[in-house]
């Protein structure tokens, strides 16, 4: 087989035994890798109904069908299973050099089931797999557990392991990879910590079988081409996401005082925390597995209270949601804060939504400085901030309830405390704000991981973006109706090209659609066409969502904030009296997939159509 | 007549209008500035604008600015803080002291 080695590895962690698998072409052509491969895989393995954090939690990490081979972007990979967050489908992915290595040391595919007694780590080299003793890691930083098993095994071994908080089960804990790059979403760090597994260490130095190498370096050459001539590329290259924290706060892209204010309004200093005032701290460039656009960076805080050192670049969402959202405009405080996430292995975006909770629920009572260890919280209050963030990562004083995250605090503390947790199905929301790009909103509770910002489909045209090489006419981002098919055909174009390992900052930003059919191509000698991938992709979005059917989840009454939707609307600022009209956009949706636009069910039919008839057994009984 | 912010250090100039355009982005790359003064003709609307800004500015503006008829701009642009529709919009007069804030499509996070 091309493009893949036709090997994944099984390692119950309760037994200690590991199998290797060759599940064959078919789930590889059907599922690409990624979440999709990774939904078919769990889906098939494991029983609805347990418990998240518990030993019956399946934990896949997946490569995907281009990971390994010599195309653009194709770097990431991703981390899945059900979230102890939301208790649906959930999934997280990351760039840097994990995803290589894992796929060049002969295997496509980890999945964990069962826990362990005592934490242990799973060490692979070219082919070779062994359950290790991990007591000595345990305790230790992302940081301090990278540079322990790189001394152990060499600098090239590539590492992605929890921190203290995913030890601890803070809920909203994150997977760390080259001291910053994240799995952040979904709570996956925490299903990591409570099977005992501190890291997965990785040397991988064999070479992917590729079906048409000269063509695949050929398509790259071109990809090469269309990027180093991008205007946009080059200032990706130069800032990465941190090029638009000032105009996404200033546009209503990004949420400010918890999504309750205005950005020209309330945070008219948002230029502090963007652009060239954060690549002051850039020590060098950083690329994950050799791409040409590099938009990641070192950075280091010299001296002070915020110090730091060769810590990794505050992406967007972290200056947004420490920033923005916070009113807090002093950006030393921001890269410490995403330092102290990224040892202690957080995800940034979780935590300091939790953090905007708590500021409110200080405000009005329901957290009181008792509560706090005197530690006073309020807007913009940077040391409070740090201090708070500490506090979570180490489940200390009032941390330990915050750890749960903002739905689970929120109902916890009581009152009113609740509508400060900005959420979607438990999961924090991301700092794109549907009230600016009204999918957003439809997508973070009609697909199957709740408050997810990279499940775009049409939101990225809304933003005024758009995917290179689809052909979708101009829309009043605003107007509901016509909206469904669209968005359902960009997220099955999602779901595949994600499910191949690519960033989403190359494949449909630079690179245009259509090429990626004859990419697949390249690498694997599929005769793909970009039909196909779309019909892959409505495959797994379809297996995703009957993952939450079947776990018993109301899809179709996934909740989302209010305040997320215009409910109610702002008063002033670009953004005032937007109102987001969730209803017939999320039944648009369903029945454009082919689900039932009441239940968000899918279809009978149409699962069948997929070649998903074991799924419609399931849900709807009757022989396969 | 008179604009919003007539108390600014800006406004009315002359014989022309003065408005504050605050760029980001690709624009901002584009121009070296954070933020441009321009002088108008009473009168000007922001379709009048953005041909001066194309013809004064940077001729890169009309790729980004000036769309065919009918369709809408791919910049947001925000005036005196409120998002302006397209191409509704495009006829509509400034005022002198007006502050806008135009916004390309973000480039990834």
């Amino acid at each position: 087989m091309s493009g893949n080695w036709n090997k994944f590895l099984s390692v119950n962690l309760g037994t200690g035994e590991i199998s290797i698998e060759e599940p064959g072409e078919e789930l590889y052509r059907g599922f690409l890798g990624g979440y999709g491969l990774g939904a078919r895989v769990i889906y098939s393995r494991q029983k609805p109904g347990v418990d998240p954090l518990g030993p019956d939690n399946t934990l896949g990490f997946t490569t995907g069908v281009l990971v390994g081979a010599p195309v653009v972007g194709a770097t990431r990979f991703t981390v899945c299973g059900k979230s102890p967050l939301t208790g649906t489908w959930g999934d997280a992915n990351s760039g840097g050099h994990f995803a290589t290595a894992l796929k060049k040391s002969g295997f496509d595919a980890i999945f964990f089931s069962g826990a362990s007694d005592e934490p242990v780590f799973l060490y692979i080299e070219d082919g070779e797999v062994e359950l290790r003793d991990a007591a000595d890691l345990w305790g230790k930083d992302t940081v301090e557990t990278e540079d322990a098993l790189k001394e152990e095994f060499g600098q090239d071994t590539q590492v992605a392991c929890i921190g203290p908080a995913g030890e601890n089960l803070a809920r909203i804990a994150a997977i760390i990879h080259d001291r910053g790059r994240a799995a952040g979403r979904s709570g996956l760090g925490t299903v990591m910590g409570s099977k005992r597994l501190k890291a997965i260490a990785v040397r991988g130095t064999l070479s992917v079988p590729l079906a048409d190498e000269d063509r695949a370096k050929e398509l790259r050459t071109t990809c090469m081409r269309v990027i180093n001539a991008d205007e946009g590329a080059a200032r990706f290259r130069k800032y990465g996401t941190i090029s638009h924290v000032a105009s996404s706060t200033f546009s209503g892209d990004s949420p400010v005082k918890n999504w309750t204010g205005v950005g020209l309004e309330h945070f008219p200093t948002a230029e502090a925390i963007s652009d060239d005032n954060v690549l002051k701290h850039e020590v060098k460039k950083y690329a994950c597995y050799r791409c040409p656009i590099a938009c990641g960076g070192v950075y280091r805080v010299e001296s002070g209270p915020y110090a730091v050192d060769h810590s990794l670049k505050p992406e967007y969402e972290t200056c947004a949601m420490f920033g923005s959202n916070l009113l807090n405009d002093n950006l030393e405080s921001i890269i410490k804060a995403n330092d102290i996430c990224n040892r202690y292995g957080l995800d940034t975006i979780s935590t300091a939504a939790t953090v905007a909770f708590a500021i409110e629920c200080y405000e009005n009572g329901l957290i009181t400085k008792e509560d706090t260890g005197g530690l006073e919280l309020a807007w913009g209050d940077h040391a409070a901030i740090v201090r708070l963030t500490e506090m979570i990562a180490r489940r200390e004083g009032v941390g330990d309830l915050l750890a749960e995250g903002s739905k689970i605090a929120g109902e916890r503390i009581g009152g009113r405390a609740s509508e400060y947790a900005v959420h979607a199905g438990g999961q924090e929301l991301a700092a794109h704000d549907p009230r600016f790009a009204p999918t957003f909103a439809v997508n973070a509770v009609a697909d199957a991981t709740p408050g997810r910002h990279t499940q775009m489909g049409l939101s990225w045209f809304e933003m005024g973006a758009g995917m290179k090489g689809m052909d979708i006419p101009d829309l009043d981002k605003y107007a509901v109706e016509g909206k469904g098919e669209l968005n359902a055909r960009l997220l099955n174009v999602m779901n595949a090209v994600l499910s191949m390992g690519v960033c989403l900052f190359v494949y449909g930003s630079r690179v245009e659609v259509p090429m990626w059919p004859e990419i697949v191509q390249a690498v694997t000698g599929w005769d793909c066409s970009l039909e196909e991938l779309e019909r892959t992709g409505a495959r797994i979005g379809a297996i995703r969502q009957a993952f939450n059917v079947r776990e018993g989840v109301r899809v179709a009454d996934v909740p989302i904030s209010g305040r997320a939707t215009g409910h109610p609307p702002l008063e002033s600022g670009p953004l005032a009296d937007v109102v987001i009209d969730m209803e017939t956009r999320k039944r648009d949706l369903y029945k454009a997939r082919g689900w039932d636009p009441e239940t968000g069910w899918p279809l009978k039919e149409t699962l069948v159509d997929l070649g998903l008839e074991d799924v419609a057994k399931d849900l709807y009984g009757g022989t396969e | 007549m008179a604009g919003p912010n007539n108390g600014h250090p800006y406004g009315e100039r002359e014989q022309g209008i003065w408005v504050r355009v605050h760029l980001f982005e690709t624009l901002r790359g584009r121009v070296g500035r954070a933020q441009i003064e321009v002088t108008l003709q009473p009168g000007t609307t922001l379709e009048g604008l953005f041909h001066h800004m194309a013809a004064e500015v940077d001729e890169g503006f009309m790729d980004i600015l000036v769309r065919p008829p009918g369709e809408p701009s791919i910049c947001v642009v925000i005036l005196n803080g409120r998002t302006l529709r397209f191409p509704r919009d495009l006829q509509r007069e400034l005022e002198a002291g007006d502050e806008l804030h135009l916004i390309p499509p973000i480039a990834g996070g």
